[in-house]
Formats: structure tokens, C-alpha cells, sequence
């Protein structure tokens, strides 16, 4: 275990490694200055001049990447020309609420997912199995912007029920988990189906049958740990397309979370934090991928004591 | 082994789905036939329709303004899907975005599938470490989120339609150049390669007449696969104000610009919508048959 | 079960009787199993022999209830166990028996096995699910069964996965599970055919060690003649799902009255050589969704005749021989007296 650990860690450093270097070779390949990329607009001669000194952009590629390096393990983001103060302490004020609002989603996704998913694969090729079907294929291609919007259409301007935007109380939290959640919960139970049917007539299934066990027992931990294995790795990578769904949802329901921070940012050219922005969510998600590799090895002995 | 009873108790009995009642007889051809038509019916709309309907990008007329679906305009002609916020015709805006949205689809899968080939076949081919780096690579970009990626980039090139193809180009080259090193491998293997290597072929000719073709069914499965996703990736991108330029009438681009008059005009922000889904969704399907049809291997890539 | 013990001691155990099992594939229903009767006493090992798709292994899924669904069903016949017939019991009950009164041992020990949980948990299991054991019991139970089957250093082991043991380990786990509960009738589905050829007699020598301690009666699916020369008391010939010959083992072996055994026979030079496999006769194995009409052997049939393409010969007994000797056969006795080796 303890190499199997070593070695996701070293991949996930390396990961991270490569998107802050993707980040520093974007930054010099775009045409126009860096330092006055960063700064914005209004900024002064004096200080562009102070930050390209800072970042060394009279130096050669390699003095300007370490020095890019350095900053980048301090956190060092730089100021926000919008708000004066620490860019990466500005993106981190906004963690806690994107936190809530996708620990949220994830939730749903997994309580709501993993039930149907089974139900459909106990019951394949059954009504109930095509409605779950037909449901989780359209919810998945769904533009999500689009299905916020109809939300709020539906349930904020129509129905009067729920708060259209912002933050608040629970009820704030509703439309925007549910919107996150659904292509997310849509990719979970076609995952959760099509796995539990693949093993469901493995050898150890009917080995589980002729011990006498309960069909409770054979589908729960027997079958379904199975069919596990690989629903993790893809929740996983479909991290990925969560994060990318928040900074939209958090747009479209205007939660003051770390995406709306990053349009923002962006659309006022406020550089330094859209850095710290993309970083962050960048580390994040690499740290799930982490997480979930390691309940993969603890899922599957197999991986976990390949050496 | 050919053993019958296991055989039989194998999956293929009817606890897997059989062959959806389609009338066809190869699998899926219904799917393919439907998510085909309705397919085929957008790019003829986004071929023909802004001739048939004119959309005029800075016309406005104010007596039109957010007029409902259905509505007389002051000309006199028919607003089917109603008016936008400026009077311009939504469906004008919808062809105009259909047409938008296809053309962005089909440049960047050709451009992130000339850059993923090439990657594809220069790994499979020449092997050893440039194997190594180039899909060490690919596994590193497959695992991070490329709608980040496509943020980053969009927001310092700034929109514009090109720099939208450039962006969802370089998040969608993986899959074909994992597609081309795939097909790479198995054909290099095979006696005819073998026997024109023998025969002292160059490697130009060896991978322009045995490996290329072999490339070529694969990518296009996938290419359909995308497609949905990238159109998908482009309005995404377009409604964060990333994407085409807001002086664009692609589907993204409309609803954004919808979301300020939610309480006045539903029609702006909801109808480019369903356009989009509709045809995302009928790209996924027909994805998804083709690829079940002629290579359910690709599946894992 | 409801019912007693029977006092008598030469009452089957088992009773199979008129046993059909359809498959439903893509390709249409096939009959798997086709009018199957049998009976197994307490403590004898009954050997079902046959080719891939004769239905052996189809016979004892249904015995055990685990047939595949949805594709398997029986849709004939009785399996009167201890009295009661399991096909009209209900589910729960006859669960309760797997295990702990019937077991099986499978094939492939690999596949068998579940990959993701300790062997310990695996065999502890059984204490655990039918026995109420504690977690600490039935580890402790299971440490002392990987002992009994011979695995080494048990207690080190009994946390390690399927996949860190070799196959004749893996397949002794197997045994330890299937034999937890001391069961009264263990199947043994070609218990060593996936097993290297060095250690196929050993754990077939372990298999039959503990059925003799044990008392227990045993099914034996096997297509390794040697395998049933060695250990089984009486067999079962199947063809493309039917009964064509049964009898005791030295009696089917010497005087075998059915063209397929006969064929079988002759193709290894000793009885009491070495395991070797059947060598197929001549033609290819019967396609069960097609299959000749009359008796469906016919086709590869050296003594075929005209009544045997129009009739499906019963499984009756052979006159000439004493005992239980019964083939399928319109030209048993002709088949049992011919010395030319034809097949």
C-alpha cells in the first residue's frame, strides 16, 4: 500500500507541476507583454516596470520560470490591481461557499445516483429501466447554463418558490445543487448500471448464490463492490467537468463562489487572480483525483498490491 | 472454448439488453437512422437557413422589441420564436447560431484530429521515448479538467470565433491521437506492413498507405463521439462571454444575452437552448450507435 | 427442511427426476437439460460425464437453484431432496439450504472467488451469514478449514486476497467454503480442469479424503475419465442434454452398451491410465438449437439405422447385464457384444 500511495502522490505533484507550467508557457506565449497582461489596463508605467522586474522578463526563459517557481510554492500570486489586496487570499475567501455548493451536488449525485443506477440493473430492460435510461441520457447532455436558467425560469419567476440568485439561506442552495448535480448524477447511474451488469454473472456472483446467501448479500457487497471499481475511477475524472460546471452554474446563479471569482476576474482583465483562480481549482482537482485513487487501491486489492 | 452451456449462461443470454427492437437488423440502425435525420436536418438548416431568413447582426427596431413567439412584426413578416431584446428575429439568430456552432464543431475536430494523428502515429510508429513523453503527456491532459485550460486560454487570447476552434483544439486532441497510436500498433504488427517494409517502403509511404487508412474509420467514429461535447464546450464558453464575440448570434452568445430579460421575454434564453440540447443530444446518440456498430472497443479511450 | 430424515439408509438423498432446463439465447430456446433422472445416495459419488454441452453442468445449477437468470429456467421435473421437491419450495427455504445442507465447488477458482474480499471473509462468511458467528469466530473458523484443505501457514494467509494464491490454492479455498457448514451433498464441477496438471491429483485426492471423513455424497462433473475411474461409484453418460447410459462405474467402464461411452472407451488405451481427456469421436458435438431428429447421437453413430434417425430411444436396461446398467440405445445389446472397435 504504502508504495501504491507514493507513487499516486509523486503523479499527482507532477500533474500539478505541469498545469502550473502550462500556466507560466501560456502566459509568454500570449502576444502582448506579461507584466502588463497581469497588471491590467490601468496600470503605470512605474508600476509594469516594478513587476517586470519582479518577474525577471529581462532574464533569460529559465531565470524567469524559476523565479515563477519560486512564487508559485510561496503562493505568491501577486496584489489584485481590482481590490489591492492578495490575489490568492482574494480566491481563497470564495473557497468555503464554492465548497458548499459542490459538496452539496456531489451529495445528491451520489444519494440519488447510485439508488437508480442499481434499480435500472436489477430490473434491465424493464419500463422502469428505460425511463431511468432516457432520464440520465438526456440530463447528461443538457447544457447546464441552460437548464439553470430554465430552473430559474420554472421555479424562481414562475412558481415563486425559490430564490432566483444569490446566496443566503438553503433555499438559495437548491436550484444551483440541483443544476450542478444532474449531469454529474447522469453519468453516476449509467456508470452504476452498466458496471453492476457486467459482473453480475461473474463466477464469485453465483459462488455468492450456492453459499446461500441472501440476494441482498450477493448484490451488496459482493456484486456491487465489483461494479464499484470502475464507477470511481470515472467519478474521478468527471471531477474535472464538475469543477468547469460550478464556474458556470456560479455564473448563471451568481453564487459568490471561486468560478464566479475567475469570470469576474477575467472580465476585468484582473489577471493575477484568475492565477490563483485556475491554481487553485487546478490543485483541487488534483487532490480529489488523489483521494479517489487511493479509495481505488483500498476498492480493489489487485491495483493496491501490484508493487 | 466452445462450450456450449457456458456459453449460454454467459451474458448473452437476454439479461443483456438484446438488440433494441428497431426493425433493422444490425444493431442500432434505428438509432443511427433517427439521430441521423435530425442531424442531417440542422446542417441543411445551417446551410440554407440564413438565406431563407435574413439576420441582420446590427439591425434593430425598437416597435419589435421582446415580442413573443408568434408575433406580427412591424414589416409584416411572422416571428415564429419571437423577438430579441433589439427586435432582431430569434430565428434568424438560431440559424445563424446552428451555423456557428457546426462550423466551430467541424474546424476543431479537424484541427485537434490533424494535431492528435499526427502526435498518435509519431508515438505509435517511431516508439521508445518520444512513446513515452508524447502519451505520458496525453495521460496528464486527459486527467485535468480542459474546460479550465480552455478558460485560461480563451480569457487572455479574448474572443473570437477562431480563438474558440484554437482553445477546443488543444483540450480534444487526446482521444485522437490515443485512437491513432492504437490503430498504429495493431497495423504495424500486421504481415502486409511488414512485407512492404520488407520491400525497403520509406516510412512516409509505409504511414501514407498502410497506416493512414487504417486511421481513418476509428477517428471518424470519434470524431461523432466529440462533436456533441465540443458544440457543447463552444456555447458553454460563448455564454461565459469567452467564446464567439457577443456581436456573434451563436446559441451561447443569444441565451447569455437572454439571462436580462428572464422576466420579460422566457423565449430568448430557452428556445436557442432547446436547439442546442436537441442537437447535442442527437450527436451523443448517434456517437454512441456508431461506435457500439463498428467499434465498441473505442469505448475505453 | 420440513421433512425428516428418512430411517432408511438406502433412501436417495437426491432425486432427480424428468429434470428440463431451457436457455433462452439470442438465437432462440434451447433445451439444456432434457428429461434428466438420476438418484444419489448418502455417501456415494455419482460421476456426470459428457462433452462441453452435453447439459452436466446446466443439471447441477438447477439442483443448487442458481441457474442464470433470466435466460435459465426449469420447466419440467422434480429434484426431491431429503423428501421435498425444491422447485415447489420456496426460495427462502431452499437458499437456506445452499451452503449449509448442498454445496458446490466450481470450475475456475479464480473467477469463483471474489477479487476484492480476504479469503478469510470469504470462508468466514459462511459462519458468519448461517451460523451467527462473531467476526473473530469465524476468522478463527476459517484459519482451522484453511488448515484442513492443506494450506500452508493458514494463519498468515487467511488476510490475503484470490489473486496472491496459485490455482491448486485458490481451489482448496474453494473447498474450504463449499465444506464449512458439513454439508450432506457436495457438486463438484470439473473441480481440477483448470488446474495445472501437477496438482489436478492432488486436489482431487483432497476432495475425495474429505468426502470419505465426512460422509458426504458427491456429484462429480468432470470429462476426465481417469478422474472418474479413480473416485466415483457410479455414473452418468450425458449427450446433448440426455441421459444415454448409467450404471456403476466398473460396469459402465467393461460393458459399456451405448455407441457414445463405447466410443469414449476406446479412445484411451488403459482404463486406469493416466487423466487422459476424452478425445471427441468422430463428427462435431450435437447443436442444441438444431438438433438431429430421432436419436440425436445418430449422426455420428457407427450402429445408426433407420428407426434410430425416426426414434428417440428410452433409457432402459440392459438385459443381458445384472444391476442398474440402463442405456439409451435401440441396439444396446448389440452394442455391448460387438468387440470391433468402429467408433
Amino acid at each position: 500500500m504504502g508504495a501504491y500511495v507514493a507513487r499516486r502522490l509523486f503523479f499527482s505533484i507532477f500533474v500539478l507541476w505541469g498545469a502550473v507550467s502550462v500556466i507560466f508557457l501560456v502566459l509568454r506565449l500570449v502576444p502582448g507583454d506579461p507584466a502588463l497582461i497581469l497588471l491590467g489596463p490601468d496600470a503605470n508605467p512605474s508600476q509594469i516596470a516594478a513587476l517586470r522586474e519582479r518577474m525577471g522578463l529581462d532574464e533569460p526563459m529559465l531565470v524567469q520560470y524559476a523565479i515563477y517557481m519560486r512564487d508559485v510554492v510561496q503562493l505568491d500570486f501577486g496584489t489584485s490591481f481590482r481590490f489591492g489586496t492578495d490575489a490568492m487570499q482574494h480566491v481563497l475567501d470564495h473557497v468555503p461557499n464554492s465548497a458548499q455548493l459542490a459538496l452539496t451536488s456531489v451529495g445528491l449525485a451520489l444519494v440519488i445516483g447510485f439508488p437508480l443506477g442499481i434499480i435500472a440493473a436489477l430490473k434491465a430492460n424493464s419500463v422502469v429501466d428505460r425511463i431511468i435510461s432516457v432520464f440520465s441520457l438526456a440530463t447528461q447532455s443538457l447544457p447546464n447554463f441552460w437548464v439553470g436558467i430554465v430552473f430559474i425560469l420554472v421555479f424562481a419567476r414562475g412558481l415563486q418558490i425559490l430564490p432566483s440568485y444569490g446566496q443566503g439561506t438553503w433555499q438559495h442552495l437548491v436550484l444551483p445543487s440541483i443544476t450542478l448535480a444532474l449531469p454529474f448524477l447522469a453519468i453516476l447511474v449509467r456508470l452504476t448500471r452498466s458496471g453492476l451488469l457486467e459482473v453480475i454473472h461473474e463466477g464469485y456472483v453465483q459462488t455468492a448464490r450456492a453459499k446461500g446467501l441472501r440476494e441482498r448479500v450477493v448484490i451488496f457487497p459482493h456484486a456491487l463492490r465489483n461494479a464499484l471499481i470502475p464507477v470511481v475511477t470515472v467519478i474521478g475524472l468527471q471531477f474535472g467537468a464538475l469543477l468547469g460546471g460550478a464556474v458556470i452554474v456560479e455564473t448563471v446563479f451568481a453564487w459568490p463562489g471561486v468560478g464566479r471569482v475567475l469570470i469576474e476576474s477575467i472580465s476585468h482583465r484582473d489577471y493575477g487572480v484568475v492565477q490563483a483562480a485556475i491554481l487553485l481549482i487546478a490543485a483541487i482537482f488534483v487532490f480529489t483525483n488523489l483521494v479517489v485513487d487511493l479509495l481505488y487501491g483500498y476498492l480493489d486489492p489487485r491495483v493496491r498490491l501490484a508493487g | 472454448m466452445s462450450d456450449v452451456v457456458s456459453d449460454l449462461t454467459r451474458p448473452t443470454a437476454p439479461a443483456t439488453p438484446p438488440p433494441r427492437k428497431t426493425g433493422g437488423k444490425r444493431p442500432g440502425s434505428g438509432r443511427i437512422r433517427f439521430s441521423a435525420t435530425v442531424v442531417s436536418i440542422y446542417v441543411f438548416a445551417a446551410l440554407f437557413g440564413p438565406w431563407l431568413v435574413r439576420y441582420d447582426a446590427v439591425a434593430t427596431s425598437t416597435p419589435d422589441r421582446l415580442l413573443p413567439p408568434g408575433s406580427r412584426l412591424s414589416d409584416g413578416s411572422l416571428a415564429i420564436f419571437g423577438t430579441d431584446d433589439v427586435g432582431r428575429d430569434l430565428l434568424a439568430q438560431i440559424l445563424q447560431g446552428a451555423r456557428i456552432s457546426i462550423a466551430v464543431g467541424v474546424a476543431t475536430l479537424l484541427l485537434a484530429g490533424i494535431i492528435g494523428v499526427t502526435i498518435g502515429v509519431s508515438a505509435g510508429y517511431f516508439g521508445g521515448w518520444l512513446d513515452g513523453v508524447l502519451m505520458r503527456l496525453a495521460d496528464i491532459q486527459l486527467t485535468f479538467p480542459s474546460i479550465l485550460l480552455a478558460i485560461f486560454i480563451a480569457a487572455l487570447l479574448g474572443p473570437s470565433v477562431v480563438n474558440v476552434v484554437i482553445v477546443l483544439a488543444i483540450s480534444n486532441w487526446v482521444t485522437f491521437a490515443r485512437v491513432a497510436r492504437a490503430q498504429v500498433l495493431s497495423t504495424k504488427g500486421r504481415d502486409f506492413v511488414d512485407a512492404t517494409r520488407t520491400l525497403g517502403a520509406r516510412t512516409w509511404h509505409l504511414i501514407r498507405r498502410c497506416i493512414l487508412p487504417a486511421c481513418i474509420a476509428p477517428i471518424l467514429v470519434v470524431a461523432t463521439v466529440e462533436i456533441g461535447s465540443v458544440i457543447l464546450a463552444e456555447a458553454s464558453l460563448s455564454f461565459l462571454g469567452l467564446g464567439t464575440p457577443t456581436s456573434t448570434p451563436s446559441w451561447g452568445v443569444t441565451i447569455s444575452n437572454g439571462r436580462n430579460y428572464l422576466s420579460d421575454a422566457w423565449w430568448i434564453s430557452t428556445i436557442p437552448g432547446i436547439a442546442l440540447a436537441v442537437l447535442v443530444v442527437s450527436f451523443g446518440i448517434l456517437g454512441d450507435a456508431l461506435r457500439d456498430r463498428f467499434d465498441p472497443k473505442l469505448k475505453n479511450l | 427442511m420440513s421433512t425428516p430424515t428418512p430411517p432408511d439408509e438406502d433412501a436417495p438423498l437426491l432425486s432427480v427426476r424428468d429434470l428440463r432446463v431451457e436457455f433462452g439465447t439470442r438465437a432462440g430456446v434451447v433445451t439444456a437439460v432434457d428429461g434428466v433422472s438420476f438418484d444419489v445416495r448418502p455417501g456415494e459419488t455419482l460421476a456426470i460425464l459428457g462433452e462441453s454441452g452435453s447439459g452436466k453442468s446446466v443439471t447441477s445449477q438447477a439442483i443448487m437453484g442458481i441457474l442464470p437468470k433470466p435466460a435459465g429456467r426449469v420447466v419440467g421435473g422434480r429434484i426431491v431432496y431429503r423428501g421435498a421437491d425444491l422447485l415447489t419450495r420456496p426460495p427462502a427455504e431452499v437458499r437456506k439450504l445452499r451452503g449449509t445442507e448442498m454445496s458446490m465447488v466450481f470450475q475456475d477458482p479464480l473467477s469463483s472467488l471474489n477479487p476484492v474480499f480476504r479469503v478469510g471473509y470469504q470462508i468466514g462468511e459462511m459462519f458468519r451469514r448461517h451460523r451467527g458467528y462473531s467476526r473473530s469466530e469465524a476468522r478463527e473458523a476459517a484459519i482451522e478449514l484453511m488448515e484442513r484443505v492443506g494450506i500452508p501457514a493458514a494463519r498468515q494467509r487467511v488476510d490475503d486476497f484470490p489473486h496472491q494464491f496459485s490455482g491448486g490454492m485458490r481451489q482448496r479455498i474453494m473447498i474450504a467454503i463449499a465444506l464449512a457448514l458439513d454439508p450432506t451433498l457436495l457438486i463438484a464441477d470439473e473441480p481440477t480442469t483448470a488446474l495445472d496438471v501437477t496438482v489436478q491429483a492432488q486436489v482431487m485426492k483432497l476432495l475425495t479424503r474429505l468426502q470419505r471423513e465426512e460422509g458426504m455424497a458427491m456429484i462429480l462433473i468432470t470429462h476426465d475419465l481417469g478422474v472418474v475411474a479413480s473416485s466415483a461409484d457410479r455414473v452418468l453418460m450425458m449427450y446433448a442434454g440426455r441421459v444415454v447410459e448409467t450404471g456403476d462405474i466398473r460396469e459402465v467402464y467393461e460393458y459399456a452398451s451405448h455407441p457414445y461411452t463405447k466410443g469414449l472407451m476406446a479412445s484411451i488405451p488403459e482404463l486406469d491410465g493416466r487423466s487422459d481427456r476424452l478425445t471427441p469421436i468422430k463428427g462435431s458435438p450435437p447443436d442444441l438449437l438444431d438438433l438431429p431428429p430421432g436419436c440425436s447421437f445418430h449422426p455420428r453413430c457407427p450402429y445408426a439405422r433407420d428407426v434410430c434417425v425416426q426414434d428417440d430411444p428410452d433409457l432402459l436396461h440392459v438385459e443381458s447385464r445384472p444391476g442398474t446398467h440402463r442405456a439409451a440405445c435401440h441396439f444396446r445389446e448389440e452394442v455391448l457384444t460387438d468387440d470391433r472397435e468402429r467408433v
